[in-house]
């Protein structure tokens, strides 16, 4: 798409791409083609000697049980990030959609943790639920349950989990509600006269008509929960205990960084950038169709 | 309304007020944790309510950091991340709108390809390519620089997106009329354009501040010094692996001071943030 | 002020040919409207000459200079846009005085044209507004205005009336008669809207498919159409045609309906189409009839009166004094003045004189 009419072309356009174009190639295309290259070279441990050894990364790294457990990790972490997320969303702004009173204080009450940093976050509710000075893990002690996410692999999930929510609820809240608030209010009163209540209208009408949007955000938790998850889990938890909440983002950092496994390191980024490209593309085809209606 | 149903409404009610509150809990908890002395935090039944510390213990943080953790002064730390959020900010906007202009109102060799090289950055975000761009850092000698903070976040495609849309949406007589007005590119772009985009830059401004803000992993990769630390990583510094003497309350009012910034542009910018939001994702 | 000549004017966007060779001589102070249906090339060939659009071939020339390659703002024309294309973030002040600004004049000389130009619209007390706090015929004015300062050798209007309510066009059209004659620049002024045409051009340019079909002064265009489009675009309800082959006796219409028309001798022999204005056709006694019309349908306009019908298989309408009634099903005979029918060749659609 563009003007019918056109500048007349010299030297400017040229000039007004330059700095993006200069730091897309230099910090992200140049950077991305190095860890393809990497990806199928071994280095010795003082990186002296470099051989080129075609797929035998990726199949050692598939072959690796560390790294197959990341990956289910990964997907449980998501899944359970994704569905939670979206669904206490939703019923908030379903809520926020029905009161007419104070929904604008809601609202505003309701976004504000988006600003938090996921890793702040993750300090705050590690200090809640910290075995010895946490509230809410001595709460539990005072019922009965014992705490400690520094050693029960269950409860550092759970706890990412809930730092993970802390910026997504939000942020589905947001594009829930204005979905909500799109929908002609002629079709809602048109149920009600149908004899619908609001329960009823809720799931027979609003939802369905909020699929798309339901859909976008599915996807966009998806690649949150994939790879803005860093923070959190460097701050709780440090992808512990054994590794119970090493997510493929975090692994990819400690083999490359800690570990020094540049050929390992590399074919994992390539795993990731093709799962960031699938989601990228599966979004667009779903842009595509929208444009459609 | 469309019936009266008061007893639904109060349910909703009720459930809004809940999450209200769960949501702000972590807050307040961590509020009253940095006004106590850092015994206070060990001692039973754990404080709910505000102590008499608050001053001391900000002042403490702000000038000097946590004594025993490796970071420098918070105050220091809140000055490199306001100048890596600023630079990241107004840097995106600068360089991406600078660039849709071409893209809209240009017809040049090689645009598409250009196009689809921004396009691409889109799929390639700082996590998949941690090794190879903290090389290109290193070797460019940016480490411990603002400018090694800051640069390499500056591209993006959604910013470069926004602004094709908006530019999109321009009427092509505005462009025409400011022609035969005797405007050249840059004073069409300069007079016409940029005034017409200020609320697309306020809105991407305030989505962008609170990103650069809140970088994790790429200033933790390019710090080394402390006193090149932003205070979203310098707080989890405050908090070595053994818990044994931890100052929660120093940490967690650094964690306050860490949160205020950009929880305060997401308020008084309300508006301007659910716009960002709801645009730049589309 | 200064002439404008189009010489052959092309423009093709890939292989698609939108203007096909047009040439035209528009006269220093001269109003020509260039009147055709969406679509037909007006806009594009608007657009050229104002430097919007690139000539595929051919010359355009405003005063003695070809501007072919030239850009818009050295071509000495000032243009008003179908949306007005206001900057919105200027006041109506701003918006005038802009293009003086970039071209450099003094303070004092924009502020004095921007005035005078204000009094002429009279927007003297809405310099200060935005456009959005404006109605559609203030903007519409301060449009105008934006042309008017710039004190052009040219005028180029780009549908400018399209986006007013149908009171409001009238009265912008005076207004626009008004200015013209005040200033007397040459204008140049595309439309789709025939009333427009007709009652604002001094001569018109109808186009068709990227051809001029006519140029004339607008008298011309209604009495004398050189094709039949001409003649079915120009006039409303639009003309009646009869296609037929013609003889001796009269014309002979396709589905075997006889026309008792004398022919001219020219054109005995030969495939034919007739054209008559509703407006002229009038009732008269059933031997004088041209033809017999079955009455179907009526519509009042007040002073005058459409009837519709059917003679044979042909629809015809004729505009009858409203004093006519005749019921639905009755059979009316019609006649038209010989000097009021138009003959067209029906291959070419070329017009056919009489003599």
């Amino acid at each position: 798409m563009e003007k019918r009419t056109q500048f007349p072309v010299g030297w400017l356009p040229y000039a007004l791409v330059a700095p993006q174009l200069a730091i897309t190639i230099v910090f992200f295309i140049w950077p991305a083609g190095q860890a393809l290259w990497q990806s199928l070279l071994v280095q010795d441990a003082f990186g002296i000697h470099t051989e080129f050894v075609w797929f035998e990364n990726f199949q050692v790294l598939f072959a690796d049980p560390t790294y197959l457990e990341s990956f289910r990790v990964t997907a449980v972490f998501a899944t359970l990030v994704t569905s939670l997320g979206l669904g206490s969303a939703l019923v908030l702004a379903a809520a926020c959609d029905h009161v007419i009173r104070g929904a604008r204080t809601y609202q505003t009450l309701i976004i504000w943790p988006y600003a938090v940093a996921p890793a702040i976050a993750a300090v705050l509710w590690t200090f809640m639920f910290n075995p010895t000075v946490g509230i809410l893990a001595y709460g539990l002690e005072q019922i009965g349950y014992h705490w400690n996410h520094q050693l029960n692999g269950g409860q550092a999930m759970a706890l990412i989990v809930i730092s993970g929510l802390f910026k997504l609820i939000p942020y589905d809240f947001l594009f829930f509600l204005a979905g909500l608030q799109s929908i002609p209010k002629s079709l809602i009163e048109a149920a009600a006269i149908d004899g619908a209540g609001p329960v009823k209208r809720f799931l027979t009408i609003s939802f369905p008509l909020l699929s798309p949007t339901s859909f976008f955000l599915l996807v966009v938790n998806l690649v949150y929960a994939f790879f803005d998850t860093f923070g959190i889990i460097d701050a709780a938890t440090q992808g512990g205990p054994f590794r119970s909440t090493t997510v493929l983002v975090y692994k990819v950092f400690q083999d490359g960084f800690k570990g020094l496994d540049l050929g390992g390191s590399a074919a994992q980024s390539v795993v990731l950038m093709a799962i960031v490209i699938s989601l990228t593309v599966v979004q667009f085809r779903y842009i595509e169709r929208k444009v459609q209606y | 309304m469309i019936e009266h149903r008061p007893g639904f409404t109060f349910f909703c009610h009720a459930l809004l007020i809940a999450s209200i509150v769960v949501v702000a809990f972590p807050l307040y908890i961590a509020f009253v944790a940095s006004t106590h002395t850092a015994g206070r935090m060990f001692e039973f039944p754990l404080p709910l309510l505000p102590g008499g510390e608050m001053l001391h213990n900000y002042a403490t943080v702000l000038q000097h950091g946590v004594a025993g953790a490796s970071t420098a002064p918070v105050g220091r730390m809140m000055f490199n991340s306001l100048v890596m959020a600023l630079t990241i900010a107004i840097g995106k906007i600068a360089i991406s709108i600078l660039s849709a202009f071409a893209i809209v109102y240009f017809r040049f060799p090689l645009k598409n390809f250009f196009f689809w090289m921004i396009f691409i950055t889109l799929m390639l975000p700082v996590e998949v390519r941690i090794l190879p761009t903290y090389k290109v850092v290193a070797d460019l000698g940016l480490l411990d620089t603002y400018a090694g903070l800051s640069v390499p976040l500056i591209a993006s495609a959604t910013a470069t997106f926004l602004f094709r849309q908006f530019f999109l949406t321009i009427p092509d007589e505005l462009m025409e009329a400011a022609r035969i007005d005797g405007a050249s590119a840059l004073r069409f772009f300069w007079d016409i354009v940029l005034p017409l985009s200020k609320t697309n830059m306020a809105a991407l401004f305030v989505i962008l501040f609170i990103y650069g803000w809140n970088q994790y992993l790429w200033p933790l990769l390019v710090t080394t010094q402390e006193d090149m630390y932003t205070v979203v990583i310098g707080i989890k510094r405050m908090i070595p692996g053994g818990e044994s003497s931890v100052d929660w309350n120093l940490v967690m009012a650094t964690a306050m001071l860490a949160l205020t910034p950009p929880a305060l542009v997401v308020l008084l910018m309300q508006r301007w943030f659910v716009k960002g939001l709801v645009e730049t994702e589309k | 002020m200064a002439k404008l000549q189009l010489r052959n004017v092309k423009k093709s966007f890939g292989n698609v040919e939108i203007i096909k060779g047009v040439s035209a001589d528009i006269a220093d102070g001269e109003f020509v409207v260039i009147v055709g249906p969406s679509g037909c090339g007006k806009s594009t060939l608007l657009r050229m000459i104002a430097g919007l659009e690139a000539i595929t071939s051919g010359e355009i020339l405003i005063g003695d200079r070809v501007v072919n390659n030239l850009e818009p703002k050295d071509r000495d024309i000032a243009m008003v846009f179908q949306n007005y294309a206001l900057y919105p973030h200027m006041s109506v002040r701003q918006n005038m005085a802009y293009g003086l600004k970039i071209r450099g004049l003094a303070k004092d000389d924009i502020e004095t044209r921007v005035q005078r130009a204000a009094k002429i619209l009279e927007l003297g007390d809405l310099l200060a507004r935005k456009p959005r706090e404006l109605s559609g015929g203030q903007r519409q004015r301060v449009a105008m205005g934006r042309a008017i300062v710039r004190e052009p050798s040219v005028f180029l209007f780009d549908e400018p009336l399209s986006n007013l309510d149908a009171k409001l066009r009238v009265q912008m059209r005076f207004e626009i008669q008004k200015l013209h004659h005040n200033l007397g620049t040459t204008s140049v002024y595309v439309t789709h809207d025939q009333v427009e045409a007709m009652t604002l051009a001094e001569r018109m340019v109808v186009m068709s498919a990227g051809i001029t079909e006519q140029i004339g002064s607008p008298a011309e265009v209604y009495q004398r159409p050189a094709t039949r489009f001409v003649a079915g675009f120009i006039g409303s309800p639009a003309m009646n045609f009869l296609p037929g082959r013609a003889d001796a006796t009269g014309l002979t219409l396709a589905d075997g309906g006889h026309l008792a028309v004398s022919v001219p001798a020219a054109l005995a022999g030969r495939e034919l189409v007739l054209g008559i204005r509703p407006e002229h056709l009038e009732v008269c006694a059933p031997q004088e009839a041209l033809f017999t019309l079955q009455t179907e349908m009526r519509e009042m306009l007040g002073a005058d009166i459409l009837i519709h019908g059917l003679f044979g298989k042909e629809l015809l309408v004729a505009r009858l004094s409203a004093a006519e009634h005749p019921a639905p099903g009755q059979a009316l005979p019609l006649r038209a003045l010989p000097d009021r029918l138009h003959w067209f060749d029906a291959a070419s659609g070329a017009r056919l004189e009489a003599a």
